[in-house]
C-alpha cells in the first residue's frame, strides 16, 4: 500500500524534510568527508599535510593492536547486548505486571545511572572492585573464598568480563525506558484474553510483548552495538586501557593514536575502520533478525 | 530528474571541493586568528611604539584554574606570577582559558592541527613536536637565556632554537618512604641496594602491607618511578644519548635492555598484587595511612601527605625521602621531566606590539620568581634558587638533597617521538602484568622505534 | 492444591517478583547517595576513606565551590543550549521519523543512510574537522556554537525511536482524518502528536541528558570561560597529579540535582499521559 490517499504534496514533503538535512549535512556529514579525505594524509597540523595514499591502510592492517581492540569491543558487544537488553526486557515486563507496586517509582529511579557521568561509574565501579577495600573481595573473604579474590582490573583475561559490569547496570535504564514506552503502544486486551486463556507472566512476555515490540528491540539492538562501539570514557576511567592493550577498545586507540601522537591521518584511517566496522556489523545484525517486509530500515 | 544516487556524488563532490577550499583558505589566513583582538591606536609601524603605553590583549589556554589553585602549589604559584606582570603593566589584557590538564591539551592538540594557537602557547611534548617542524611557534633564542634553567632549555629546543620555556619542573624518582616502619624492620635510612629491599620484604610481608606500594593505572609511572633509573644503570647514559639520536647504535632489541626488563621484574614481589590498575592518588593515600612501606612517585607527594596531616597526624614528619636504589650499589640517576611550558605563537610576529608584550610576559614567567614561590613551600622549579628551608618539613628538605646531589637527567627516551614513548609504557604494563615476554615487550618498542626512524 | 496452598504461592511469587526490581533500584540510588555525602568530607577525609559516613556535617564545600566557581553562569548556560537542542530534536525527530516511517518516497533511503551513518562515527574522529569547518564559518566562540552540532547528533536516536513508533499506530486513523476533510499538516500535528507522546517523552529524557551531560563539541567549540557549560567546568576541578574528588564532586552534585528534580517532576506527569493515551489507542 505505498502511495497513500493522505500522503501529501512532494512540496510539503521538501519543506518537512529539506532543512534539518541541509543542517545534518554541514554539521556531520561534511566533517565526516573532511576526515576521510584526511586519512589519506600524514599530518599533524594542516600546514604540513603529506599526501601518503592507502599507506594509513596498509598500517592498519598490520598493527595488532588495532585487532586487539576490535576483538575487545566484539566481546563488549556481545556481552552487553545480552545483558543490557536482556535485564532490561525481564524487568520491563516485570515492572509491567499488575503484582507490582510502586512502579512509577521503580521506571523513574532505574534510569539514575545512565545520567551518572562515566567518570563518577568509572570511580565507584573500580571502589566496588578493589581488590584490598571493594564490596565484592570483602564478601569473598567473608564467604571464605580468600583465593578467589584477585586484581580483576589488572589481569589482562578478565579485565575486559569486569568493565562490561558498569557498562550493563548504566544502560539497563535507558533500554528499559525505551522498551516501556513502546509496550504502552499494545493493547492492554490482548493480555486480558490471554490472561482468560489461563496464560502466565512468562508466556505473556514471550508469545505477546515480544513479537510486538519486535521494531522496538531492533533499534535497541541498533543503538547497543553502536553505543558499544564507540565505547571510550568508560575504559579510561577504569583501567586507561588494561595492562598494556588488554582492555582497549577502537575507540579508545583511536583517540591515543589521534591526540596522544598527533597521528591525525592514521586516526582518520582507524575512524573508516570503525565506520566500516560498525555498519558491517548492524547490517549483519539487521538482516539476522528481520523478517518481515515494510519494517523500516 | 536526477536519481538519487547521483545527486548523492554531486553532493559529495561538492563537499570536497569545499574541504580543499577550507584547507588552503586556512593556509593562507595571517595573523587571523579568532581568538585573537587587538586594540591599537594608529600605524603598525613595527618599533617605533613603546608597548608599554598601548592596550594589549594576549591569548592564553592554561590549565591553572582558580579551583584547583588552592590545592595545588604550581598552580597557586603560576597564577601568583601571571597576576604579577598584569599588576605591573595594566596595559596588558590576558584573555585566559582555563581547563582541566587533559582537556587543556586535548584542546590544544586540535587548536594546533588547525593551526589556530593563542598568543602565548602553552606547551607540553606532544604539542611541541606536532608544532615544532612547521614554524608555529616563535624564535625565542635571543630573549632568553638557555643557562638560567635546570633543563638548559633543551626541552623545548628544536634544531638549535629555543621555542619555549618550561612552567613545571618535576622530579619523578623520590622515595617516600615511612621511617617508623623501616627503623621496625632494622633500617636507619632506606635501603641502598634492590638486594636489601628485598630482604626487607619479608618484614612488611608479616605485616600485611606492601613493601612498596606501586600504582600504574597512568603507565608512565613504571618508566618514571622505576625504569629510567634502572636502563641508565644497566645500559649506561651514553647508550641512552646513542639511542635518542637514533644513530643505530643503541636498539631496544640490545642485550642490555633486556636485562633492564628481566632485573625490574625481579622487583614484583616487592608490590601490591593490584598495582596494574591501582591509582597513584590513592596509593598517596595510602601510604599516608601507614598502610605501605614506601612508595616511589614525584614531587608532587608531598602537598598530598602534607594534607594528610588533618586525619593523620604527624605523618608528614614520619615520610622521608630518599634516593632510589641501584642494583649495583653505585649512585643512581635522579629523573627529572618538563612537562609543561609555554611558548610564543609565530603569528605574533606580524603585531610588533603585540609580539613585544609577549616577550615581556615570557620573560617575566621565565625570571625566577616561580622557581622562588615554589621553593618556599617546598617544591621544585625550573630554576635553581636558593631559599629559606626552615619552615619545611625534613620530607621536603629531603628532596632537596636529592635532587641537588644528583645527576638529573631526562627520561630515556625523552627525544624520540611520543608513539615510542606510547609503546614503552604500555609494553612495560604488558610484561610486568605477565603477558608478554621481555624479548616481546623489547621487539614491540623497537618496531615502535624504527617506525620513526627518517 | 487447597485454595490456601494456592493464596500462599502466589503471594511468595509476588514478593520475589517485587523484590527483585526493589534489589535494582535500590543499586541504582545508592551511587547518588554516595555522591552526595562524599561531598561533605574534605579532600583528606575522602582519601582516608571512600565509603564511610562523613564523621560532620560540612558545607565548606559548597561554600568553596559557589565562591570560586560561576556554577549560576553555567548551569544557565546549559540550561539554555539545552532546551533549545531539545526543542529542535524533538521537533525535527517527530517530522522526520513520521515521513521516514509512514511513506516510501524516492531520497528515503538516502536520507535514511545518512541518518544511520551518525551511529558509525565515533565523535573524536569529528573534531579536528569541525573545528577547522567552524573556524572557517566563523561560528566558534558563540553562545549558540554547540547548538546545531549536539542537535544533529541527538537526532538519529530520536528519529528511529519515533519511526519504530510510528509503524505501529494503524494507518486508519490518518485515513479517516483525511476523509473527514483534514489537511495533512492538521492530522500529522492534532492527531498523530498526541498519540506519540510517550516516545517524545522518552526520546526527550534521552536527549535531555545526552545534552546536559554533552562534553566533546563544547570543549572544542568555546574558549570564552562565560560560554563553559557545566561538563567543562567540572574539569577545572582536575590537576595535573591530582584530583580533589570531594570538590568536583560537589559541583557534578550541583550540576545533576536541578537536571534529576525536573526528571523526576516530569516522568510522574508523563506517566499519567503515557496511560491515558494507551487506553485510548
Amino acid at each position: 500500500m505505498l502511495n497513500n490517499r493522505f500522503q501529501p504534496s512532494k512540496l510539503v514533503m521538501a519543506a518537512y524534510l529539506v532543512p534539518s538535512f541541509l543542517v545534518y549535512f554541514a554539521m556531520l556529514i561534511v566533517p565526516l568527508i573532511m576526515a576521510i579525505t584526511f586519512s589519506f594524509f600524514k599530518f599533524s597540523n594542516i600546514n604540513n599535510l603529506t599526501f601518503v595514499g592507502l599507506e594509513n591502510y596498509k598500517t592498519l592492517f598490520a598493527d595488532k593492536y588495532v585487532w586487539i581492540s576490535l576483538k575487545n569491543n566484539f566481546f563488549l558487544i556481545v556481552v552487553c547486548m545480552i545483558g543490557q537488553i536482556g535485564i532490561a526486557f525481564i524487568l520491563a515486563n516485570i515492572l509491567n505486571s499488575r503484582l507490582i507496586r510502586f512502579a512509577s517509582f521503580h521506571r523513574t529511579v532505574m534510569y539514575f545511572p545512565v545520567t551518572l557521568s562515566a567518570v563518577v561509574v568509572g570511580y565507584i565501579w573500580s571502589m566496588v572492585f578493589d581488590y584490598n577495600y571493594g564490596i565484592l573481595a570483602y564478601v569473598l573473604r567473608s564467604l571464605g573464598y580468600k583465593e578467589a579474590v584477585k586484581p580483576w582490573l589488572g589481569q589482562a583475561d578478565t579485565v575486559m568480563l569486569f568493565v562490561c559490569i558498569p557498562l550493563i547496570w548504566q544502560y539497563i535504564g535507558f533500554h528499559l525506558v525505551i522498551i516501556l514506552s513502546a509496550m504502552t503502544s499494545i493493547d492492554k486486551s490482548i493480555y486480558e484474553m490471554a490472561e482468560i486463556d489461563g496464560a502466565t507472566g512468562f508466556r505473556k512476555a514471550v508469545f505477546i510483548t515480544f513479537p510486538m515490540i519486535k521494531n522496538t528491540l531492533s533499534v535497541c539492538i541498533m543503538l547497543c552495538i553502536s553505543a558499544n562501539m564507540k565505547v571510550f570514557d568508560h575504559i579510561i576511567a577504569m583501567t586507561n586501557g588494561g595492562p598494556g592493550f588488554s582492555s582497549s577498545v577502537l575507540a579508545v586507540y583511536t583517540y591515543k593514536k589521534s591526540f596522544s601522537e598527533m597521528n591525525l591521518g592514521y586516526g582518520s584511517a582507524l575512524s573508516v575502520g570503525f565506520f566500516v566496522v560498525t555498519s558491517a556489523i548492524i547490517a549483519l545484525s539487521r538482516i539476522l533478525l528481520s523478517n518481515k517486509k515494510g519494517e523500516i530500515t | 530528474m536526477i536519481k538519487p544516487r547521483k545527486m548523492t556524488v554531486l553532493v559529495i563532490m561538492l563537499c570536497l571541493l569545499l574541504v580543499a577550499a577550507a584547507c588552503s583558505t586556512s593556509k593562507k589566513t595571517g595573523s587571523q586568528g579568532s581568538n585573537s583582538s587587538v586594540q591599537e591606536t594608529g600605524e603598525t609601524t613595527s618599533g617605533t611604539k613603546d608597548w608599554t603605553k598601548e592596550n594589549v590583549t594576549l591569548t592564553v589556554i592554561h590549565e591553572h584554574t582558580a579551583e584547583v589553585a588552592q590545592t595545588v602549589a604550581s598552580s597557586r604559584m603560576y597564577l601568583r606570577v601571571q597576576n604579577e606582570f598584569l599588576d605591573a603593566y595594566p596595559n596588558v589584557n590576558m584573555e585566559v582559558t582555563a581547563l582541566g590538564s587533559s582537556e587543556v591539551f586535548e584542546r590544544l592538540t586540535v587548536l594546533a592541527a588547525s593551526n589556530e594557537l593563542p598568543d602565548i602557547v602553552y606547551l607540553n611534548k606532544v604539542v611541541f613536536d606536532a608544532v615544532k617542524k612547521d614554524n608555529m611557534l616563535l624564535d625565542i633564542s635571543d630573549y632568553v637565556d638557555r643557562n638560567f634553567f635546570r633543563d638548559n632549555l633543551n626541552t623545548f629546543s628544536y634544531n638549535g632554537s629555543v621555542y619555549g620555556i618550561p612552567t613545571k619542573y618535576t622530579t619523578y624518582n623520590y622515595v617516600y618512604y615511612n621511617s617508623k616502619l623501616w627503623k621496625e624492620a632494622g633500617y636507619e635510612e632506606f635501603p641502598k641496594t634492590w638486594d636489601e629491599v628485598l630482604e626487607a620484604n619479608e618484614f612488611f610481608k608479616n605485616k600485611g602491607i606492601p613493601c612498596i606500594i606501586f600504582a600504574n593505572k597512568l603507565p608512565f609511572f613504571s618508566m618514571t618511578s622505576y625504569f629510567n633509573a634502572i636502563v641508565h644503570e644497566i645500559c649506561g647514559s651514553d647508550w641512552v644519548d646513542s639511542l635518542n639520536s637514533m644513530d643505530g647504535n643503541a636498539n631496544f632489541t640490545d642485550a642490555c635492555f633486556v636485562e633492564a626488563l628481566e632485573k625490574f621484574k625481579t622487583l614484583r614481589p616487592l608490590w601490591n598484587p593490584d598495582f596494574i590498575s591501582a591509582d597513584d592518588q590513592w596509593a598517596v593515600a595510602e601510604l599516608a595511612k601507614g598502610n605501605a612501606g614506601a612508595h616511589i612517585s614525584g614531587s608532587w607527594v608531598a602537598g598530598s601527605i602534607i594534607s594528610h596531616e588533618s586525619v593523620n597526624p604527624g605523618i608528614s614528619d614520619i615520610i622521608r625521602v630518599a634516593k632510589v636504589p641501584t642494583f649495583s650499589g653505585k649512585e643512581p640517576t635522579v629523573d627529572y621531566a618538563v612537562p609543561q611550558g609555554i611558548g610564543l605563537n609565530a603569528k605574533l610576529a606580524n603585531d610588533e606590539i603585540k609580539k613585544q608584550a609577549a616577550i615581556a610576559f615570557i620573560q617575566w614567567m621565565g625570571s625566577d620568581r616561580y622557581s622562588k614561590y615554589m621553593a618556599e613551600v617546598g617544591e621544585m622549579g625550573p630554576v635553581e634558587v636558593k631559599v629559606d628551608q626552615s619552615g619545611l618539613k625534613q620530607m621536603q628538605k629531603d628532596m632537596f638533597e636529592v635532587m641537588n646531589s644528583h645527576k638529573n637527567v631526562p627520561h630515556f627516551v625523552y627525544r624520540l617521538h611520543a608513539s615510542v614513548e606510547n609503546s614503552v609504557q604500555s609494553s612495560l604494563s604488558s610484561f610486568l602484568s605477565g603477558t608478554i615476554s621481555a624479548e616481546e615487550c623489547a621487539a614491540d618498542i623497537q618496531r615502535a622505534y624504527e617506525a620513526q626512524k627518517p | 492444591m487447597t485454595k490456601m496452598e494456592r493464596k500462599i504461592i502466589s503471594k511468595a511469587g509476588s514478593f520475589f517478583l517485587n523484590i527483585i526490581p526493589f534489589i535494582f533500584s535500590i543499586t541504582c540510588i545508592i551511587p547518588v547517595v554516595w555522591l552526595f555525602y562524599s561531598t561533605l568530607k574534605t579532600s583528606a577525609q575522602f582519601e582516608s576513606s571512600i565509603i564511610a559516613l562523613p564523621t560532620s556535617f560540612n558545607l565548606e564545600n559548597y561554600k568553596y565551590v559557589f565562591k570560586t566557581t560561576p556554577m549560576g553562569l553555567y548551569i544557565w548556560n546549559t540550561s539554555r543550549n539545552t532546551v533549545i537542542i531539545l526543542l529542535l530534536v524533538l521537533f525535527f525527530g517527530f517530522v522526520n521519523g513520521y515521513f521516514l516511517s509512514r511513506f516510501r518516497f524516492r531520497f528515503r533511503t538516502v536520507l535514511l543512510g545518512f541518518y544511520v551513518s551518525n551511529l558509525f562515527i565515533p565523535v573524536h574522529a569529528l573534531l579536528v574537522p569541525t573545528y577547522i569547518l567552524f573556524s572557517f564559518i566563523g561560528l566558534t566562540n558563540r553562545w549558540y556554537s554547540t547548538i546545531l552540532p549536539v542537535a544533529c547528533m541527538e537526532l538519529p536516536v530520536t528519529i528511529f525511536l519515533i519511526s519504530s513508533y510510528v509503524s505501529s499506530i494503524p494507518k486508519e486513523l490518518e485515513e479517516a482524518a483525511a476523509i473527514d476533510g483534514s489537511s495533512f499538516s492538521r492530522t500529522l500535528f492534532t492527531i498523530i502528536l498526541p498519540i506519540v507522546t510517550p516516545v517524545l517523552v522518552t526520546t526527550g529524557i534521552i536527549a535531555f541528558f545526552h545534552c546536559w551531560n554533552e562534553f566533546s563539541y563544547s570543549l572544542i567549540l568555546l574558549s570564552k570561560e562565560k560560554l563553559y557549560t557545566i561538563s567543562l567546568a567540572l574539569t577545572r576541578f582536575k590537576g595535573e597529579n591530582r584530583i580533589d574528588y570531594p570538590k568536583m564532586m560537589t559541583a557534578m552534585f550541583i550540576s545533576m540535582v536541578p537536571a534529576l528534580l525536573l526528571y523526576v517532576l516530569f516522568s510522574k506527569q508523563i506517566i499519567k499521559g503515557m496511560v491515558a493515551g494507551a487506553i485510548k489507542g
